[in-house]
Order: C-alpha cells, then structure tokens, then sequence
C-alpha cells in the first residue's frame, strides 16, 4: 500500500529535510490531500488553476522506491526536492497544463527514477502532449546524459485516422483512438525547445516502428509503456521492451 | 555512468484499466515489482523470462 510522503519522513528522515523553514512547511503540507486537491482542479472545469507542484508531489512509498532503485532514501528526497524547486519547468508545465486532458500522475516519481538510474536510453510508447516526455529530459539535462526515443500515434491527426480506419476498420494495434490532445496541436507540442537536443520522436504505430527501433539500440535502460492499454498490446510491447532492457545485478 | 547495480526498468501507466500488467508480472519476484497509484514498475535483474499470456 502507497505509503504517504508525510509519514515517511515524520519517521527517520528529518536530517534530509530542506533546511530553509519555508520548504520544510511546504514539504509537510504537501501530501495526499494536496493530490487529491489538485487531481480534483484538474478534472474540473478549473483545471488550468490547479498548480504543477500540486501535482508533482503525489505521494509515493519512498522506501519501496528506493529499494526497488538499489538507491538510499536520502538520495529519492534529494531528488524530488530537486524537482520540485524548479520553478522554470514549473512555471512552464502550469502554463501547458490547461491545454492538458491527461497527465502522467506520477511525475516526481519518474522525474527521481530518471535522476537515479541515470539512463542512456530511455524508450517511450506514447507521447501525447508530451508532460512525460518533458520531465524525463529535464532529468537527462540536469544528469548532463541520456537519450529518448519517443513513439506516439499521430492520433489527433483526423485525417491520418480516418485513412487509416477506412483502410484497415480500425487502428490497427489498439483497441481505441485516444484523442487527448488539443486540435490545433502535435505530438509532444508541450516539450520545451531548450530540452529536444536529446530527444527523438517516431510518429507512427507502435506495433510497426517499435521492432525497428529496438534493433538498433544495444539496450534499454529504461522503457515507459503508456500507449495500447488491452491487455494483448501490454503484453506484447512490454515482452519486446522487456527483452532489450540492461540486465541488472544482485 | 548507469549505476551498474541496476537493472533495466519497465514502467507501465494505468495499470488498473488492463490485466497485461499483471500477467507480465507473476514471474517476478515481489523485488523487482512496485506498484505506485496506478503506475507499475518492474525491474530486471536476472536472466528470468517474463511470462506474457502467448508463451503459457
């Protein structure tokens, strides 16, 4: 059971707190009901004044990832205080957050798993606005390497949709059309220009472009499966990401 | 450098909304599985396949 920010560092964690008052009271504050404060604005009508930070801080058990990161707790606070303390991506992602109809929830948490492992390669299968996307080149910037290689269906692209529907009956490889970026935008149009330089977007299908993108990449450090949610494409993409991932040790 | 005590991780968003999580999964160890909200992580530390409902 997720385990709430707030109880874990109440236990054993006072020492890495941050240090100026103002951002211990922010840190404490913050928690499950800011979340849940914050996923409610965004689900309403008032979505664009629900503020990025809100939602960045969802709680998560910090022990579990740091087990699971082969990583201490010191260094998982470390990097969400990080996170959250930068007030230019901040200020950038509350400023394309009302355009947004769906984010990636848990974006410190990819953010202090991207800061951790330190990837080289990082695959991604599905973009959309690009939320996602942003923050793990953000991490890649800050840890000065990295690259990512982004696959997203040119859904909102209606006329490609349509072609293809009255082609093939449906789209091929997913159970369902996700509409859930703006008209009047593309794949990623949330991702910052300073942060591109390490990015590669594929526009295409997953079922088509993800073998080849494989192939020439010697291995995946980190992969993100947010495309087909049916459980044949789950299966079937996760098996092929799971079979270039970096082997780890004991 | 990559931490070398690291394995590969496989992060799958909206778990609850498919059983294809799940079913990759079940050959894991309780270790190299973390579920967060609706985010599942799995971490890859062995040569152990993962088991997807085609190869049972």
């Amino acid at each position: 059971m997720a385990e709430p920010v707030t109880q874990s560092i109440s236990r054993s964690s006072r020492a890495v707190l941050p240090s100026e008052p103002i951002q211990v009271k922010t840190w404490r504050e913050l928690g499950f009901k800011a979340f849940v404060r914050a996923n409610r604005l965004l689900l309403s009508e008032r979505r664009e004044s629900a503020p990025f930070w809100l939602l960045a801080v969802k709680p998560f058990p910090i022990s579990e990832v740091a087990q699971i990161l082969s990583c201490g707790r010191r260094e998982i606070l470390l990097m969400v205080r990080e996170f959250i303390r930068d007030d230019i991506f901040r200020r950038h992602v509350e400023g394309v957050l009302a355009s947004c109809k769906g984010v990636f929830e848990a974006v410190a948490l990819l953010y202090t798993i991207c800061r951790t492992l330190r990837p080289r390669i990082v695959v991604e299968l599905s973009v959309a606005s690009g939320v996602s996307s942003a923050i793990v080149l953000l991490a890649m910037r800050k840890s000065q390497q990295g690259q990512l290689i982004s696959i997203d269906l040119p859904n909102y692209d209606k006329a490609w949709v349509d072609a293809v529907v009255a082609k093939e009956g449906r789209i091929p490889g997913r159970s369902f059309v996700d509409n859930s970026l703006p008209e009047d935008k593309g794949s990623g149009w949330a991702v910052p220009a300073n942060l591109r330089d390490r990015w590669e977007l594929i526009l295409g299908n997953t079922r088509e472009v993800l073998s080849g993108l494989l192939a020439r990449v010697d291995e995946v450090d980190l992969a993100l499966h947010d495309s087909d949610h049916s459980s044949e494409a789950v299966s079937e993409e996760g098996l092929a990401l799971w079979s270039r991932l970096r082997m780890g040790v004991f | 450098m990559v931490k070398i005590a690291h394995g590969g991780l496989l992060i799958v968003d909206d778990i609850d909304v498919s059983e294809g999580f799940d079913q990759l999964s079940d050959s894991l160890t309780r270790k190299q599985r973390l579920v967060v909200g609706r985010v599942g992580i799995l971490k890859k530390r062995s040569r152990r396949p993962l088991v997807g409902p085609s190869t049972r």
